[in-house]
């Protein structure tokens, strides 16, 4: 039993100017910094903006943005790309391998050959890169004509030709969630390590004792265990992945064509290069919506957590 | 007590006074101006305003870099605040954008009162493009003028059993077909997706060449499309074959910039036969050539594009100089922009590029190794005219058009489906 008392409603309602007052400052800077580029944001998307009539401001024009961009062709396929391949399969394949990995450093072999702390050690040097840095390096280890990735390929006889990595339709993709994954692995293995650290041993004895396998302790006891784990990386990577600008932008700047363009960079590409801050802001505002639904998920995951550990 | 507290009072605001013109004075003669450029002889720039400083005490000039594809968008952003720096290197194409928004400074005045140059306002090429929507306020000055030509290595030609310069790009098509059989790249070029991608020029070059053209004057003050979409879909086909017989810079779509060094290198290596480039980075691939194989005979000759049922065209490019319209300091940028386009700057320190000032130009005539670049320069480079002068922004047709070509190289879309989605997109922009 805990012995902290729990405030009732009147001591709440007593001490409410002071929660209010402590409050101000956080309000501040959320509507500040947060809510009032966020109505902007909104106020724009329903104007003709443009990059060169920044001093002039636009002019109203209903939902005219919102309807060319629901209907414009282009657009879906941002969509299916943000969507389905940078999204989807950009958070599958992390989840997949990180859980893979976290369950390889738990694992008894890297302790039998004293890999374990440097097999960590390793494990963070990717995330510690910039990504800038990571980006700059992979456009490198990828080129077809200077890239070891290529010269290896051809070394080991399984290419004949270089693979134009970053501009092939058939590779561009996975490429680039290779970049990625690669940058952003650490964090999500760590995670998983973390909570596998914490699965009592004694649940593992136990089912070896019951006669369960491998596949079995995995399936029946290591999963459920980390299932909360896996839930809020996913969505937690799910947010950071469908946002996400400087990968993309920096590897493909969206190309070839419209292959691999994103919502980040059409809102980049529309406000800055196409000067259209009105329709930019409306994929902004598209795109944002996109996110409280995914926010939703989340916070209604997180509070269900949270009320069944209380209660 | 009376008469004391007089004088108090007077020699207080005698010194008042005097602060105030010190300070004045002092703030004056402290003006502090920025520079922002975007190519790479910054210690040549550096050494020029050096000199500019030593002539024109009081004022000092910082010198800020930026990528030439950031340039335009970053001074927008920061002159909508207010902000910017005072004076900006820019393409000849954007002037006329930044004008209406104005974020440069209006010039007639200044030019009015101190002239500009020694042959006046006239003297520049492409002078049009500095003009503002209503053709007649002038926001910016024209500072450096370029053109693209062919740069051929003559050793692969002879290799490879070219035996003349390609004249039609169906010539340039079957020479690089000829040099991939001796193993060598035959036309390298940039083919991918940015916002400062290569193959807006290369396919302006083509249609432009072949009588067609994305905008034209409508003949009643208006503009319209001048091009088929039968046009722009040839002109996706005929990149497209480079690509697909790999007859061009291998990962050519990864490569937005005509300079990467994926297309460079092989030039200067003499892997490959042709580029397509702007005269600075020829002579950056003959002095990369140079430097490896000193003492020895240049294996390159420059040349005119290939051309269609046309004449050989490129577009006479280049970049201006503005000043910010939220400048504190409008006399001092002036005078520094007088002292950019002087022909003592020119001679003693931007010794890499060319003036655009015709009078200028006749003193810095193009060395012999790039004749072909100085004939398409006097006789194969249009003015973008109509593309500049329209309603629809540039940098949105630069960036359609490469999206549209990108789409169709990788087969996202037929070459007719691209051709046509760009021309739809252009209309709605007229």
């Amino acid at each position: 039993m805990s012995s902290t008392a729990i405030p009732t409603a009147r001591g709440i309602r007593g001490e409410r100017p002071f929660i209010v007052f402590m409050l101000v400052p956080a309000f501040f800077f959320l509507i500040m910094f947060y809510v009032y580029p966020t109505l902007f944001n909104l106020e724009v998307s329903f104007t003709d903006l443009s990059l060169f009539g920044l001093r002039q401001g636009g002019e109203w024009i209903g939902i005219a943005n919102y309807v060319e961009l629901v209907t414009s062709k282009d657009f879906h396929r941002v969509i299916f790309n943000t969507v389905f391949w940078l999204t989807v399969v950009g958070v599958a394949v992390r989840i997949v391998l990180g859980l893979g990995l976290a369950l390889l450093l738990d694992s008894k072999v890297l302790d039998k050959y004293r890999l374990k702390t440097i097999s960590r050690v390793l494990l963070l040097v990717p995330w510690a890169t910039p990504p800038i840095v990571a980006i700059v390096s992979w456009r490198w280890l990828l080129n077809p004509q200077l890239g070891d990735i290529n010269k290896l390929l051809i070394g080991l006889g399984i290419v004949e030709q270089p693979i134009a990595f970053l501009s092939e339709a058939a590779w561009v993709w996975p490429a680039l969630i290779t970049i990625i994954t690669w940058n952003t692995l650490p964090l999500v293995a760590l995670t998983f390590l973390a909570a596998l650290q914490s699965l009592p041993s004694e649940l593992l004895e136990a089912a070896e004792i019951d006669g369960a396998g491998r596949w079995q302790r995995l399936r029946y006891v290591i999963l459920p265990h980390l299932k909360p784990a896996i839930i809020v990386m996913t969505l937690m990577s799910t947010f950071w992945t469908f946002n996400n600008f400087v990968y993309v932008w920096l590897t493909t700047a969206g190309g070839p064509g419209l292959y691999t363009n994103v919502m980040a960079t059409e809102v980049y590409i529309k406000a800055f290069i196409d000067g259209r801050m009105g329709y930019s802001s409306a994929v902004g505002v598209v795109m944002a919506t996109l996110m409280v639904a995914f926010g939703m998920i989340y916070l209604r995951f997180i509070a269900q957590r949270e009320f069944k550990e209380v209660f | 007590m009376t008469t004391r507290k007089t004088r108090l009072l007077g020699s207080t605001m005698l010194g008042a006074v005097a602060l105030g013109t010190l300070w004045a004075g002092s703030a004056w003669a402290d003006a502090e101006i920025t520079f922002r450029y975007a190519f790479d002889n910054v210690d040549q720039i550096r050494a020029g305003l050096d000199k500019f400083e030593e002539d024109n005490p009081g004022i000092t000039v910082n010198l800020e870099r930026i990528a030439f594809k950031d340039a335009r968008d970053q001074f927008l952003r920061e002159t909508a605040t207010g902000g910017g720096p005072d004076v900006v290197f820019m393409a000849y194409v954007w002037i006329k954008d930044l004008g209406s928004a104005d974020a440069c400074l209006p010039l007639n005045d200044l030019i009015e009162e101190h002239g500009i140059s020694e042959a006046g306002f006239d003297d520049f090429i492409a002078n049009d493009l500095v003009l503002g929507a209503d053709n007649e306020t002038i926001y910016g000055i024209p500072f450096a003028t370029d053109t693209w030509g062919m740069v051929y290595n003559t050793a692969i030609m002879e290799e490879a059993g070219i035996e003349k310069i390609p004249e039609t790009w169906d010539e340039l098509l079957e020479a690089s077909r000829k040099a991939k059989e001796i193993g060598k790249i035959g036309f390298g070029f940039a083919a991918g997706t940015s916002s400062a991608n290569t193959i807006w020029f290369l396919a302006n070059f083509n249609w432009w060449s072949d009588g067609g053209s994305l905008v034209v004057d409508d003949g009643a003050g208006g503009y319209k499309l001048g091009i088929s979409a039968e046009q722009v879909a040839s002109v996706i086909d005929y990149y497209k074959t480079y690509l697909d017989e790999e007859l061009t810079t291998p990962g050519s779509l990864g490569l937005d910039n005509w300079a990467d060094p994926a297309v460079m290198e092989p030039m200067a290596a003499g892997d490959q036969f042709a580029a397509l480039v702007p005269v600075f980075t020829a002579t950056d691939i003959f002095d990369a050539w140079r430097g490896r194989n000193p003492g020895q005979e240049l294996p390159f000759v420059t040349a005119m594009t290939p051309h269609g049922s046309g004449s050989p065209t490129t577009h006479l490019g280049g970049q201006s100089l503005c000043i910010n319209a939220n400048t504190e300091y409008p006399e001092e940028s002036w005078k520094l922009m007088h002292w950019l386009n002087s022909w003592e700057f020119w001679d003693n320190y931007n010794t890499i590029y060319y003036p655009s000032q015709k009078s200028l130009l006749e003193q810095r005539p193009f060395p012999e190794e790039l004749s072909g670049m100085q004939q398409q320069f006097t006789q194969g480079a249009r003015s973008w005219g109509p593309y500049a002068r329209g309603p629809a922004a540039i940098a949105m047709m630069w960036n359609q058009t490469s999206r549209e070509f990108g789409a169709a190289f990788i087969g996202e879309k037929s070459s007719q489906q691209a051709a046509e989605d760009l021309l739809e997109y252009v209309q709605g922009l007229l």
